[in-house]
């Protein structure tokens, strides 16, 4: 009943849906409960105390005890005794203060971040294109959907 | 943050040797990458509100979105591809539950009855470029003894 031709759009329609009323409540509850380190430096006293968790970005600044980092137009003080320095790339998890300040419980340096987050872009680019080309030998299009093509075997 | 596709193809392609049905391995591998290309879809071309995109990496979001790609299959063959979409997804999210997020999780695996984040920290997702040499010679091992096979 779930996977034959009848009430097809319904089906699609109504899947999609529920996917969709999954992604607004993802954005509602987790948006909410894990935010970017923007969020909480726009609002510090409502984040007071919360978890944040800092996705990799530069350091723009080190002092005695703290580095600073960069990432969509805002800064935060990251409280931490891990020797950094400027120009590095890090990501952290740690508790938010009403002073705008992150105590991190743990950070991780990624100084080569951005040329291995470009290799990892890159090769799945490729590995999506080679794949897209062996799913086109497999299978054909109708109006009915893709179906296998009958004499093709994946190597 | 993301292993890389090859990572994950190779992750579908090791169980697929060992199903005959050739559109079944591809429905494999096709399912191994929907939880990122629709998750980096919706967040990075979309521009989705953060926690928008967590679905495409949790159980129950993902049976609905293997179950709408495999409408676009043929009746005859979309049981098929519902199941190995879905398997394939699964294999994804396992492959990312090994990352060590900082305790912030890997996967909302069971979102939206609960808001936990799931990992198990055996790697740093930066280092995935390491495992590529690795994935190419499993990759050359698993051609090589299919056509040996055949």
């Amino acid at each position: 009943m779930l996977l034959d031709n009848r009430g097809w759009w319904i089906k699609l329609g109504l899947a999609l849906a529920l996917f969709g009323a999954l992604c607004v409540d993802g954005a509602r509850r987790l948006g909410g409960a894990h935010p970017h380190f923007a969020v909480a430096v726009a609002q510090p006293a409502a984040w007071d105390g919360r978890e944040i968790f800092v996705e990799p970005c530069p350091v723009i600044e080190v002092g005695a005890g703290f580095a600073v980092v960069k990432d969509r137009e805002a800064t935060l003080r990251i409280l931490t005794a891990e020797p950094l320095m400027k120009g590095d790339w890090l990501y952290a998890m740690g508790t938010f203060h009403a002073d705008g300040t992150l105590t991190a419980r743990r950070v991780r340096r990624a100084p080569h971040w951005p040329i291995q987050r470009t290799t990892i872009y890159a090769v799945s680019f490729i590995v999506l294109l080679v794949f897209a080309r062996l799913f086109w030998k497999t299978f054909s299009i109708s109006r009915a959907g893709f179906a296998p093509r009958p004499s093709f075997t994946v190597r | 943050m993301m292993a890389d596709l090859l990572t994950h193809y190779v992750s579908a392609r090791l169980p697929g040797s060992f199903i005959g049905d050739p559109a079944a391995r591809a429905t494999l591998v096709l399912g191994v990458f929907l939880p990122d290309v629709a998750g980096k879809l919706m967040a990075r071309i979309f521009n989705t509100p953060d926690g928008f995109s967590a679905p495409a990496h949790s159980l129950l979001g993902l049976l609905l979105l293997s179950y709408v790609v495999a409408l676009l299959f043929s009746p005859e063959f979309r049981a098929k591809a519902w199941l190995t979409i879905y398997v394939g997804a699964l294999l994804h999210v396992a492959l990312d539950l090994l990352k060590d997020n900082l305790g912030g999780g890997s996967a909302y695996l069971l979102h939206p009855f609960t808001l936990a984040g799931y990992e198990i920290g055996l790697y740093y997702n930066e280092n995935v470029v390491y495992a590529m040499p690795v994935d190419l010679l499993l990759m050359a091992l698993i051609v090589g003894f299919s056509r040996r096979w055949k």
